[in-house]
């Protein structure tokens, strides 16, 4: 502890510095009094004994600075000096110091802010407890199959009796809203039905990621059984806005689906269940969750409809456990004929990285593109400060002369610089609190994570980092000029000789600004050409003046397939009759709504063989929906009412599958071998039966309007059993006040059934949409930013260089120029800037765009008009930022200009 | 340069001024600078000669390390004047200082009469 005394000892120095010199220079002081009378008491004259002492003691200055430095406080006190002088020259110039904080405030905002972004959605750690253990169970079946993060129940039963490596698992077997119906009593004493979201947990899911109840217990392992009993735990806003957040709920109950359900728990109000974006049917908002009490063993193999969750044993790699489960798969594989015959796989996907793969390219080329933007924002201070530079030439000179070190120059410039960033970067801060703001309002729905986005202390930490980072980067840009300029300044007198003219440092500067500016427009130029192009694609499905809900048949009151059938055709029959009403139909997952269910299917002997290595969309639709989505019909028929369980099971597939199935041949007739769910009863029982292809249509992309994912099978939903369907309605134009006669109609069939989910089909577009916007929005703005930026790095060069050339313009003009010639000297000495500045962005821009070409669609990362027109507008862009120093040159007087200094 | 009555003086050995003046203040008690200037003057017959004004960092550096703590008093000329007092750590410091001299000049002396 020694030490720890030592630094105290030092610390308390510096506290009282002055007073250690005050007592320093007074005991030196005795001491050459106290000798210079021993002197003079053995005889010296007055003046030899004061020189004799002085020669004894020594050079009081070089001792009374060795003393000082003792202490070991010497670079903090330069430090301060250092500082105190460089808030002295800021204030000395204000307009500088405005348009450098205000140009820096800009790039570490953004910068800020887009990385508060950035550590929230990819950076921060999910949060559970001890996240970074936790997987995602897939399984991939075939070369072409299926790949979802679904696995069947007997087979999630199997990896928790095998697996040794992973300690827990957890898993959620369905939900979403359209399973419960609420009953609630409305103020005049009506039951009003409603939907809510619940969903299926195994008991082990929510201790597994570490929930902290808010009230009430977690599901015992006692209620996750067949039959077990009716219990549930409630979402923190359910609990607010259904139980007025009673504080003493727990026990109670409710009614749900004509049962009364116990209430064990209320979870904590910012729990999320975070899911790959590929789950089936899932929303963020689940209103009460409910134990699944599956009996696991008793599902067939190849029904994967639970996601599950595992988390790796302490010291696990991630490769050992995939390893294990490797060996798992090919047991299952070698006892189970129907794995066999897939090819099934299993895959393990860390949590976060399951999360967070769809938006993890665009947010890092957001975060290149602003990095760019600050790096410009360095350029243009440098330029600044270089521009200052003739002034603070011959004050370091003088400097140099007194004696100042090299070292202590750079450390001086370095300060100022570090003090303008830490300027420009607590403003920042406030740009990007309210940046985050815009972010999140501008933010696609589909961007995971968003509660984790915020200010926090890391991202303040990035911000300081940014701040030092820049404050470096342009301090040197005028540090390693000024220690080169020796004292020849000083004999010059008067005549200032910029730096600017003579030091290459400035246009260099501008170079680089122009060609990063270049890239962000060029990547900018990429994203709009994409959005374009993407906004024009025939998807095969025409979204207009289509109106989407949702109607779920309870198996309560309809137990059997066919009732529920009828009741779906007496929905549409009824929605028909409305007046404006084109055409309506149903299906089960309408495009762009999420993944939807899938089919494995066979068209020949060898696909038999191998039954489950290929699977397509499998959509069932009642005869209106083709007409109703504007699917057109390649080849064929449509289906029709007589397409029921009375006769022969049919199928339309798309043109996708037709070709792949029977190349040159007719598709209508043939035989295609898929699974039809059997009747309501759980587990699910499915058949795998022959139906005919009646009818071929175009392929509409129904997952991604960038392109089509796999072939689809569309099957007559009278001839499966499903109690939920989404209506499609086609309208002659805007209907108003055509939700509530829909209402009406349903209401008119059963009371006890709400119309929920009601959305305009264009909605789900520019949903799918809202990414690309988003990344384009932004790119563009920084772009803009980038350019503007660096177009007044070039302004401020040229028009420094014109103030510098007005004598020299004076001569030209006598000798006989003409405006004309100084405009284009000016202009000609903008572009020698600017085109060396657009040719390295364009190469530049080669090397970065490829870096994008994920988020592109139709166009190259190399597309020659995104280039051409690129570096047009930055061209442009130059020539207006020359056009005020050139006019300024050409409307000189020759006289006026040859009197200039 | 005339170098008066330094010639026929000693410059003190290298690192040998932070053992001198533990020495002296281990003898004396209580001492201010100039006196411990005087005393190892003295003590030594005037042969080590320091250079007076060095004795001031070392003393600034003897604080930092805790070997020596200072408080002001005045002289028997009633002058104010900062007293220097050996601490614990000062004592401990004087023994290694002591046992490493020790070491050192035994060993030159070894070398020496091995001629």
């Amino acid at each position: 502890m020694n030490w720890l005394r030592e630094v105290a000892r030092r610390l308390r120095m510096l506290v009282h510095r002055r007073q250690f010199d005050a007592d320093l220079e007074e005991e030196m002081q005795l001491h050459l009094e106290l000798r210079q009378q021993e002197h003079f008491e053995s005889g010296m004259t007055a003046d030899s004994a004061r020189a004799a002492a002085r020669r004894r003691f020594g050079n009081v200055t070089a001792l009374r600075e060795k003393s000082h430095m003792a202490w070991g406080w010497e670079w903090f006190e330069n430090l301060v000096q250092d500082v105190r002088y460089g808030l002295r020259m800021l204030r000395k110039s204000p307009g500088f110091t405005a348009v450098a904080v205000l140009t820096l405030t800009l790039g570490i905002g953004a910068n800020t802010a887009i990385f508060g972004v950035i550590n929230g959605v990819l950076l921060r750690p999910l949060p559970y407890k001890d996240p970074s253990r936790l997987v995602v169970v897939w399984n991939d079946y075939g070369d072409s199959g299926q790949s979802l993060p679904a696995v069947s129940p007997s087979d999630y039963n199997d990896y928790i009796q095998r697996s040794q490596l992973i300690e827990e698992w957890g898993a959620t077997g369905g939900g979403g809203r359209g399973a419960q119906t609420l009953v609630t009593q409305s103020s005049s004493g009506e039951e009003v039905p409603e939907k809510i979201d619940a969903r299926f947990v195994s008991a082990s899911l929510l201790s597994m990621l570490g929930v902290n109840l808010m009230l009430g217990r977690n599901f015992t392992a006692a209620e996750d059984v067949v039959n077990g009993p009716n219990v549930a735990m409630l979402s923190y806003k359910f609990w607010q806005q259904h139980f007025a957040a009673d504080p003493n709920i727990i026990g109670k109950s409710f009614r749900l689906n004509d049962k009364d359900v116990t209430i064990v728990g209320v979870l904590p109000r910012d729990f999320l269940l975070l899911v790959p974006a590929e789950v089936f049917n899932f929303t963020k908002d689940v209103d009460i969750w409910r134990p699944q009490q599956l009996d696991y063993a008793s599902f067939p193999r190849n029904l994967a409809l639970l996601l599950a969750f595992g988390r790796l044993k302490n010291r696990v790699t991630l490769a050992q456990a995939q390893s294990e489960m490797d060996r798992i798969a090919a047991q299952l594989r070698a006892e189970n004929e129907v794995h066999k015959s897939s090819g099934m796989r299993i895959r393990l996907v860390p949590l976060r990285e399951d999360i967070v793969k769809g938006v993890r390219l665009s947010l890092v080329v957001l975060m290149g593109a602003v990095g760019f933007v600050l790096l410009i924002a360095c350029g243009n201070v440098a330029n600044l400060l270089l521009a200052r530079a003739s002034t603070r030439q011959k004050e370091i000179a003088i400097r140099t002369a007194l004696g100042a070190g090299r070292r202590r120059i750079v450390r001086q410039v370095l300060t100022e610089a570090i003090l303008l960033s830490l300027l420009g970067g607590a403003f920042g801060v406030l740009l990007a609190y309210w940046g985050t703001d815009l972010l999140l309002a501008l933010r696609p729905a589909d961007l995971p994570r968003v509660q984790d986005i915020h200010i926090d202390g890391s991202v303040l930490l990035f911000c300081l980092g940014a701040c030092l980072f820049t404050g470096v980067i342009f301090g040197m840009a005028q540090a390693l000029p000024a220690i080169r300029w020796n004292m020849d300044c000083l004999k010059e007198g008067t005549k200032g000789t910029g730096g600017g003219g003579r030091h290459p440092t400035r246009k260099i500067l501008v170079i680089a600004e122009v060609a990063m500016s270049m890239i962000l427009l060029l990547g900018a130029g990429l994203l709009i050409r994409s959005f374009y192009l993407l906004e024009r694609v025939r998807p095969g499905f025409d979204p207009t003046n289509v109106l989407t809900f949702q109607v779920s048949a309870p198996i309560s009151r309809y137990p059997t397939p066919e009732s529920a059938a009828r009741f779906e055709q007496a929905v549409e029959d009824g929605i028909a009759a409305l007046p404006g009403v084109v055409a309506v139909g149903g299906v089960v997952r309408p495009p762009l709504t999420g993944s939807g269910p899938q089919t494995p299917y066979a068209y020949n002997p060898e696909t038999e063989q191998k039954w489950e290595s290929i699977s397509a969309d499998w959509r069932p639709a009642t005869p209106g929906y083709f007409q109703a989505m504007g699917i057109r019909l390649a080849a064929g028929r449509f289906f029709t009412r007589a397409d029921d369980r009375e006769h022969p099971r049919v199928v339309i597939v798309d043109d996708t599958l037709a070709q792949q199935a029977w190349p040159n041949q007719d598709p209508i007739g043939k035989r295609l071998q898929v699974t039809y769910r059997r009747d309501f009863t759980s587990p699910p029982v499915l058949d795998k039966v022959y139906a005919q292809v009646v009818g071929v249509v175009i392929h509409p992309r129904i997952h991604d309007l960038s392109r089509a994912v796999r072939p689809q099978i569309y099957n007559a939903a009278a001839q499966s059993a499903i109690p939920t369907l989404t209506y499609t309605v086609k309208t002659a134009g805007n209907i108003p006040g055509l939700e509530k006669e829909i209402d009406d109609v349903v209401h008119g069939l059963d009371r006890g059934i709400p119309v929920h989910d009601v959305r305009p089909m264009d909605d789900f577009v520019s949903d799918v949409m809202a990414p690309r916007r988003f990344s384009l929005i932004m790119v563009l703005i920084f772009g803009a930013i980038a350019l503007t930026l660096a177009s007044i790095g070039l302004y401020g060069v040229i028009a420094y260089s014109v103030t510098q050339r007005t004598h020299e313009m004076g001569i030209r003009m006598a000798l006989g120029a003409g405006p004309k010639e100084i405009w284009g000297l000016v202009v000609g000495e903008g572009l020698a800037l600017a085109v060396p500045g657009i040719i390295i962005g364009l190469v530049g821009g080669l090397a970065v765009t490829r870096l994008m070409s994920g988020l592109l669609f139709g166009v190259s990362a190399t597309d020659v008009p995104t280039f051409a027109g690129g570096a047009v507008v930055v061209a442009l862009v130059a020539m207006i930022a020359c056009y005020v120093p050139a006019r300024r040159a050409s409307k000189l007087h020759p006289m006026t200009a040859l009197r200039h200094e | 340069m005339p170098r008066g009555d330094h010639l026929h003086r000693d410059e003190i050995p290298p690192g040998t001024l932070y053992l001198l003046i533990l020495k002296t203040l281990a003898r004396s008690g209580e001492m201010h600078g100039y006196e411990i200037a005087n005393s190892i003057q003295r003590i030594s017959d005037d042969v080590l000669q320091v250079e007076e004004g060095s004795l001031y960092p070392a003393l600034q550096r003897m604080l930092i390390k805790g070997w020596v703590t200072a408080k002001w008093g005045t002289t028997a000329g009633n002058r104010r004047a900062r007293y220097y007092q050996l601490t614990a750590a000062g004592r401990k410091q004087l023994a290694v200082e002591m046992s490493q001299f020790e070491r050192v000049i035994g060993a030159i002396t070894r070398v020496i009469e091995a001629v």
